[in-house]
């Protein structure tokens, strides 16, 4: 079969890839590791951004891009190819976008008003308002997992924000779908904690920060009211950001400069 | 070369099954493979093309003529190319996506590239295994997890059927 020289020909494969849809593309990681590998691929995903910003479709971006203390909007872009002029003015009216999850946007247009969105579906449903809480803590710290999702807005997800940060403890509010409400709560952790930087990595539905001291912050809401600080391994030579990431195929942290 | 000497130049392909095929030299340098055996002077005889068969290579060569008989007009190439793909199956493009490949046509790459794209847009996973011919090496579990992953880009496939 002829194809098959396609498919053992890295470069004619990659060109291939890049000219499907996002929706497709992430379908066919299921096709074999190869493929997955291919796909997930930070330079492949480089140029498949790139490719579809010429052709002026828009893909959902992986990686969020505001860190604290930028104010920046971030421009939030559908998964849905043939996405209607409609929806897109409606993800503007939700503001800035957060870590998507299970398929799912967690949005937020104001420091309490938050929205869970599905550009699948195009469907969104408001979250009740949040409490207000101090200008340090912007929104780009908040944490959205959601888990089970279908195609409906009536998945089992959860949004995580920090509200305070004192000495060992953090105070976060968390909303559940399954119960319709935020709740605060005090987490405490075995030594201070410094200022958490990054929005958090979800992976297994436990929330990681990156701390400016070098460690991740890690809250398991299975696991109580308790934050653990993980230090970081020094790599030598490390001279650019520190990242974390979720590994989508086994669930695991990974950690990198 | 046909330009200079003012009468057209006959190139001779061979195909990896031994077919022969004469094109206008001015057609058969839209690959840029076939241009430099010409500017190097291999193109004496017959030029052997190893990786095409003659099936293809007919194919390829009807191609060849009907676009640059095209005056330099994007929109009508580009109206030729859709029309010249519109009837071909997946093994089909297949067979002239590698053949462009080897010939460095890249007009022709980049039209059956974005063809076979499209047709396996909206194909399952199941589909693009067999066309492809991959073996599924993930273990039920993995590829469980990875569907999960990606459950919303499972809605809206063609099932499972062929073509």
């Amino acid at each position: 079969m002829k194809a098959e020289r396609i498919e053992s020909n890295d470069d004619l494969l990659t060109e291939l890839l890049l000219l499907l849809p996002p929706k497709s593309v992430f379908r066919f990681m299921s096709v074999s590791k190869r493929w997955n590998n291919i796909i997930k691929n930070p330079y492949f995903l480089k140029n498949y951004t790139i490719k579809r910003r010429r052709r002026g479709v828009h893909m959902l971006a992986f990686i969020q891009r505001t860190f604290i203390r930028c104010k920046k909007q971030i421009q939030v872009v559908p998964i849905c190819v043939n996405i209607s002029d409609n929806i897109k003015g409606m993800i503007g009216r939700f503001g800035r976008f957060f870590n998507p999850s299970g398929g799912l946007i967690l949005c937020s247009s104001g420091p309490t008003t938050y929205t869970v969105f599905n550009p699948a579906t195009a469907r969104w449903a408001p979250l009740p308002p949040a409490s207000p809480r101090n200008e340090e803590f912007y929104s780009s710290l908040d944490g959205f997992s959601c888990v089970g999702n279908t195609d409906e807005l009536t998945p089992n997800y959860t949004v995580v924000r920090v509200c305070h940060r004192v000495e060992n403890t953090i105070i976060i509010e968390t909303f559940s779908s399954t119960t319709g409400e935020w709740a605060l709560s005090t987490l405490t952790a075995a030594r201070t904690v410094e200022r958490l930087y990054t929005p958090p990595v979800v992976a297994g539905g436990v929330f990681h920060w990156l701390v400016t001291d070098r460690s991740v912050a890690v809250y398991d809401r299975d696991g109580g009211n308790h934050l653990r600080l993980i230090q970081l391994p020094i790599i030598p030579d490390f001279f650019t950001y520190i990242i974390i990431a979720r590994s989508p195929q086994d669930n695991m942290l990974w950690f990198g400069t | 070369m046909a330009a200079e000497t003012g009468t057209p130049t006959t190139l001779t392909l061979k195909s990896n099954d031994d077919e022969l095929f004469s094109v206008a030299e001015s057609a058969a340098i839209l690959s840029v493979t076939i241009r430099n055996m010409v500017e190097d002077g291999c193109a004496g005889g017959v030029i052997p093309l190893d990786n095409v068969d003659g099936k293809t290579l007919a194919s390829v060569i009807t191609y060849m003529n009907g676009i640059s008989a095209i005056p330099a007009d994007e929109e009508k190439k580009k109206s030729y190319r859709d029309k010249f793909l519109s009837d071909k199956d997946f093994e089909t493009l297949a067979d002239m996506v590698l053949a462009a490949n080897y010939l460095n046509m890249s007009c022709l790459m980049d039209a059956v590239s974005a063809k076979i794209a499209q047709v396996m847009e909206k194909k399952s996973v199941g589909w693009v295994r067999r066309k492809f011919g991959i073996e599924n090496d993930y273990t039920p579990e993995e590829e469980a997890a990875v569907k999960e992953e990606h459950k919303w880009t499972f809605e809206g496939v063609e099932t499972d059927d062929d073509n």
